[in-house]
């Protein structure tokens, strides 16, 4: 498509009649002036001197117009806050919505809205981090089944736990889990990581506890393999099993280990390592 | 007979609204779902159109997917019926048993908490094709080319085979369509039980009608609207006393307290009125879903479901499964409850892994004398039958 002949001018923000301020976290460079088109500031909203595009934003050139600027202002931006940017401009007919979700991998559809109004109905610091963090729709979706329920504890706990993405997404579903089986612990005094295992032992009781006595037996092994091999009960997925790492010092270490594996092996077959 | 079962089956008024394209309006089938669901509200839709209602793209939100259970759409369909089991497009991670299905319809009218439905479509109602002369052609074109061969055709892949069958009266026209393939089985699988409407027909030995089947806890909490287990086991009874092969599909096996107990008792209710030499297809499949599915099942069902509260890890085949013990201790569980009774009962494993096969029963199915037909390697679908595509 051909760059459209854009005749913007300056203008002061007062004379804009109003903003299209979705609330998103990168910052705008002090030493510019903000966007908009029609008057509509749709970035920089923190400007007094905005540049102001005058467009025919009811045709489908003049929307593709709007679209193309909105694209290289934003370059980037998270599911969040798409979700903030579709409820700002439900009121703007000609602003192409769905096709800035389409270009940011989304499509505007119940699904997406439903999620994104759940969304919104969250603390603003919650939206934040997810914002921050990218959190996808996907990782959100379990917001959806307490709709009803006032999570701002349990959203609290995790916007200040520290954790890294996915643990924080792993948190929200568990304790989702956990609080509509009415086994969400109320005090949460844990640190982040502490209180996500908290979590995963309440969610997933019965492997936690076949892997935490497997991991126990498993420790008595250590004492009949060589003391630079060690070993481990580790869950990958579906399968859970003993990860043994050997630790070479010189190239003939190797040789020394494989000398070694025949009484792991027979340790392994008489010991306590039993089947779930 | 049907002014018989139409008496027979009017309680099955489940429909809120039934659309019917133009070319399907004066098919029996749409007369009969007329008649069958009278508080329905029925709409006239132009030829050939797709979809009843417009929709946004992308997958259905919880409320979507529920109502289209209650949304029925009559309409012939323009593309490919029968197709492999998609067990076969996972045959790296999957051991695959040559399963082939014929898809007369899509969504459901019962409504279970583990279905894969619930991550597969994206339609705004269920659809029934009445274009039942088409798809037994696109059959007589693949029966040309490999009639002699043990081709297993299922129609209940994403459709329940017989929940709407007094209605559409698909199986009568499917039973006379098998008899002149003496070495094709046709399997019609179901959690209903509903079977008097074939009950008459002559067949040629080859008809298979199979249950999914589970402990009645499951069904109570899990099955919605399905009959129950004594309703299931009563309907074979009935099939196989008139000659019919009958099958059992355990499968999901769920997870749930006492259900060492359950399925010793689901098992027993088998084996007192069932011999081995009766029960065609006997399989086990634990719980396995895709990992997206969660969130719809959470939504619809909360947490009173045993699916939704299920201990599930990440799986080799990216479906979400039980820990990987539990589920062989699952099937050992279920395999020695049938041994018990007789060394007779072959049990399939149902999109397991190889090693999981390997564990139950120290070899690949291939290299088991009773199973190893069903895993043979059978000939391609002919390419113009495989790339015809849906015009969507």
């Amino acid at each position: 498509m051909k760059w459209p002949e854009l005749r913007p001018q300056l203008t002061s923000r007062t004379l804009c009649r109003m903003e299209l301020n979705f609330g998103p976290l990168s910052h705008w460079p002090a030493s510019l002036p903000g966007v908009a088109v029609q008057g509509v500031v749709i970035a920089g909203f923190e400007q007094d001197l905005i540049l102001n595009h005058h467009l025919d934003v009811d045709s489908i050139d003049g929307q593709k117009q709007v679209e193309e600027i909105f694209m290289s202002l934003y370059p980037q931006l998270s599911w969040g806050e798409m979700a903030r940017l579709w409820k700002s401009a439900e009121t703007l007919n000609w602003f192409p919505i769905a096709s800035v979700l389409i270009r940011r991998g989304h499509k505007l559809n119940s699904h997406f809205t439903s999620l994104a109004e759940c969304f919104l109905r969250q603390p603003l610091t919650f939206q934040n981090l997810c914002i921050h963090k990218g959190w996808g729709g996907n990782d959100l979706a379990p917001l959806q089944s307490v709709a009803g329920l006032d999570l701002r504890p349990l959203l609290d706990k995790i916007t200040s736990s520290q954790l890294s993405k996915s643990q924080g997404v792993q948190a929200l579903e568990l304790a989702i889990d956990l609080l509509m089986q009415g086994q969400l612990p109320q005090e949460i005094e844990q640190d982040g990581e502490a209180w996500l295992k908290t979590l995963r032992q309440l969610r997933y009781p019965m492997s936690t506890e076949a892997d935490e006595l497997q991991q126990t037996q498993v420790q008595a092994l250590q004492k009949v393999v060589p003391s630079s091999t060690q070993i481990r009960w580790v869950r990958q997925g579906d399968k859970a099993g003993l990860e043994v790492r050997l630790f070479l010092a010189t190239p003939k270490d190797l040789l020394a280990h494989s000398q070694a594996l025949p009484h792991i092996q027979s340790a392994l077959e008489q010991g306590p390592w039993k089947k779930h | 007979m049907e002014k018989t079962l139409t008496t027979k089956f009017e309680h099955l008024t489940h429909f809120e609204r039934i659309f019917i394209n133009e070319e399907s309006w004066d098919t029996p089938v749409a007369d009969r779902f007329r008649r069958h669901n009278p508080a329905a509200e029925v709409i006239r839709l132009p030829a050939g159109q797709s979809q009843a209602v417009t929709t946004d793209l992308g997958p259905l939100t919880a409320e979507q997917f529920a109502r289209s259970k209650r949304w029925v759409h009559l309409k012939a369909f323009p593309g490919s019926f029968f197709k492999r089991c998609p067990g076969f497009s996972q045959k790296k991670a999957l051991t695959c048993c040559n399963y082939h299905v014929l898809n007369l319809g899509q969504q459901c009218n019962f409504n279970c908490s583990y279905c894969y439905l619930q991550s597969y479509l994206n339609a705004p109602t269920m659809m029934v094709y009445t274009n039942l002369d088409d798809a037994l052609n696109e059959l007589q074109e693949m029966a040309r080319l490999h009639s002699q061969s043990p081709f297993r055709i299922g129609t209940g892949e994403v459709i329940d085979s017989l929940s709407l069958d007094p209605t559409t009266l698909f199986s009568r026209e499917l039973i006379q369509f098998f008899r002149q393939l003496p070495n094709w089985t046709l399997e019609m699988k179901t959690k209903s039980a509903l079977v008097d409407q074939f009950l008459d027909c002559e067949h040629a030995g080859n008809v298979l009608i199979s249950w999914s089947v589970n402990t009645q806890e499951i069904i109570a909490r899990e099955e919605h609207g399905t009959a129950s287990q004594l309703e299931r086991l009563a309907a074979a009874e009935k099939c196989a006393q008139r000659g019919f092969q009958i099958g059992f599909h355990i499968d999901p096996l769920i997870w749930h307290p006492n259900w060492e107990q359950g399925y010793a008792d689901l098992v027993a209710a088998i084996t007192s009125r069932f011999t081995p030499d009766q029960v065609g297809v006997l399989s086990v499949g634990t719980l396995r879903f895709q990992p997206e599915q969660r969130h719809m099942m959470r939504e619809r069902f909360g947490a009173t479901s045993h699916v939704v509260r299920a201990e599930m890890f990440s799986s080799e085949s990216g479906k979400m499964r039980y820990d990987q013990n539990l589920r062989q201790t699952m099937y050992r569980h279920v395999r020695e409850c049938f041994q018990k009774h007789s060394r007779d009962w072959q049990i399939l494993m149902c999109m397991e892994t190889p090693e999981t096969w390997i564990s139950q029963y120290g070899e690949q199915p291939v290299r088991i004398d009773g199973l190893r037909d069903q895993f043979k390697a059978l000939p391609p679908t002919p390419s113009k039958l495989r790339n015809r595509q849906p015009t969507l």
